[in-house]
């Protein structure tokens, strides 16, 4: 639950400072937009390469979100969150992206597109227990379809509610619930397999128990 | 409450919504349920562990820097373009304004010389001698803005035409000193930016008064 837990990508700036430089940054200032983009670099680059899982093209997109964010800072609206507005124009770049890496597809299973095996989460935990888990989620999550991984992080990691997350991938907050509820499913699925005591009562085959 | 019933309590239990009887009877089945207690502690884990799990690769060291020069870049070949767009639209003004004159003229004189001289009038080298007028105006109301931010600081209610005045130059000021500002009638815009820009005199002997009944004067 993202109010329970503390995200890694927690807000660093005050609201009204932030709101300021906007302010500025609106009028030109150079400067006020550089400590924009420090602020939100770290979040935003998180962000785009859990989706795209690839360090050159993640720096790249996120890099050219900066930008684009700059060049339409006047259509900028401050009844959302800076950082809602600024993951939105990441998160399309990030859908055109994959899409341009498999043109064929349309409302196919994203999270298998070229680049997510190219950088494997790095597991750095104390216990061989505790690693195993966090494998098993990220690899959990990695096999999400992009819409159900992009809420799960932005629900988990930044805190954002449905709204928000609509607001960022386009969608109504009903179908955000969908994503999260689905992606629920999966990822207790893809976990009962390797923690259950009880096998006759799971939905799989010993095959399958075997191979995990 | 039994099982499949439970599991359709999940998403609002991990979402933080679950209340009243609702919640009790959720946490009495939790409690005698080890399978939904495990179901529950999966996604409570996975949650954290998305949450927290802080494994991305490190950023460029110079991210911001590049993402600056890559605007600056573009900047530069929009305002290149648009000069380049300007100097052609006033030298295609100064060629028509020259027909004109040159099929209207009362006697012939030195076409060439003329017509060059139009078109130098208004050509790109005397253009980008011209002072870059956006780049003071920022300079102005930056200074301006955080002349007022600093009064706003240190308790200084402004007045009702400084917040006209910055509301003019689309500098933004908290709610609270919009509302509490003061209206003096005799006071004069353009005297309040002058002295505004002015730095703040010291006094030999300031007096003692609280922010609150701290008023800009002019």
């Amino acid at each position: 639950m993202a109010d329970e837990t503390t995200p890694v990508s927690a807000v660093i700036m005050p609201r009204d400072e932030e709101a300021r430089l906007i302010a500025r940054a609106r009028r030109g200032s150079a400067d006020a937009f550089r400590q924009l983009v420090d602020a939100y670099k770290e979040r935003l680059f998180a962000f785009v390469w859990r989706v795209v899982r690839n360090h050159h093209e993640a720096e790249d997109l996120s890099q050219t979100a900066f930008i684009r964010a700059y060049e339409a800072l006047g259509s900028y609206n401050e009844q959302w969150a800076f950082s809602t507005w600024l993951f939105t124009i990441a998160y399309r770049l990030c859908v055109n992206h994959v899409r341009k890496k498999r043109p064929t597809l349309t409302d196919v299973d994203f999270s298998r597109i070229g680049g997510f095996e190219e950088d494997a989460p790095h597991t750095v935990t104390g216990t061989e227990e505790a690693a195993r888990l966090k494998s098993l989620i990220w690899n959990a999550v990695e096999e999400l379809s992009l819409p159900q991984k992009t809420a799960v992080v932005l629900f988990y990691r930044e805190g954002k509610s449905c709204e928000e997350i609509g607001r960022i991938l386009g969608a109504p907050t009903v179908t955000i619930k969908s994503h999260l509820h689905r992606a629920r499913a999966k990822l207790r699925a893809a976990l009962e397999v390797e923690v259950s005591e009880d096998w006759s009562s799971l939905p799989f085959d010993t095959e399958a128990r075997s191979a995990g | 409450m039994n099982c499949p019933e439970c599991a359709k309590l999940f998403d609002a239990y991990l979402d933080a919504q679950l209340s009243g009887t609702l919640q009790l009877e959720f946490d009495a089945h939790r409690v005698r349920c080890s399978r939904c207690q495990q179901h529950v502690a999966l996604l409570e884990s996975a949650g954290n562990v998305i949450a927290t799990t802080d494994d991305a690769p490190p950023i460029a060291a110079d991210f911001t820097a590049s993402v600056m020069a890559r605007i600056e870049s573009r900047r530069r070949r929009s305002t290149l373009v648009r000069l380049a767009i300007g100097v052609g639209a006033l030298q295609a003004a100064a060629a028509v304004l020259f027909g004109i004159w040159f099929y209207t003229r009362p006697a012939a004189t030195q076409p060439t010389a003329l017509a060059t001289t139009a078109v130098g009038v208004v050509g790109p080298a005397e253009l980008a001698e011209k002072p870059d007028a956006p780049a003071i105006k920022e300079l102005i109301v930056e200074r301006i803005e955080d002349r007022m931010w600093a009064m706003h600081s240190a308790g200084v209610s402004l007045t009702s035409d400084l917040v006209n005045l910055a509301r003019y130059l689309n500098i933004l000021l908290p709610d609270e000193v919009v509302r509490d500002s003061v209206k003096m009638a005799d006071s004069s815009p353009w005297e309040t930016l002058w002295n505004t820009l002015l730095p703040a005199p010291v006094e030999d002997t300031p007096e003692e008064s609280t922010p609150a009944n701290d008023v800009y004067s002019i």
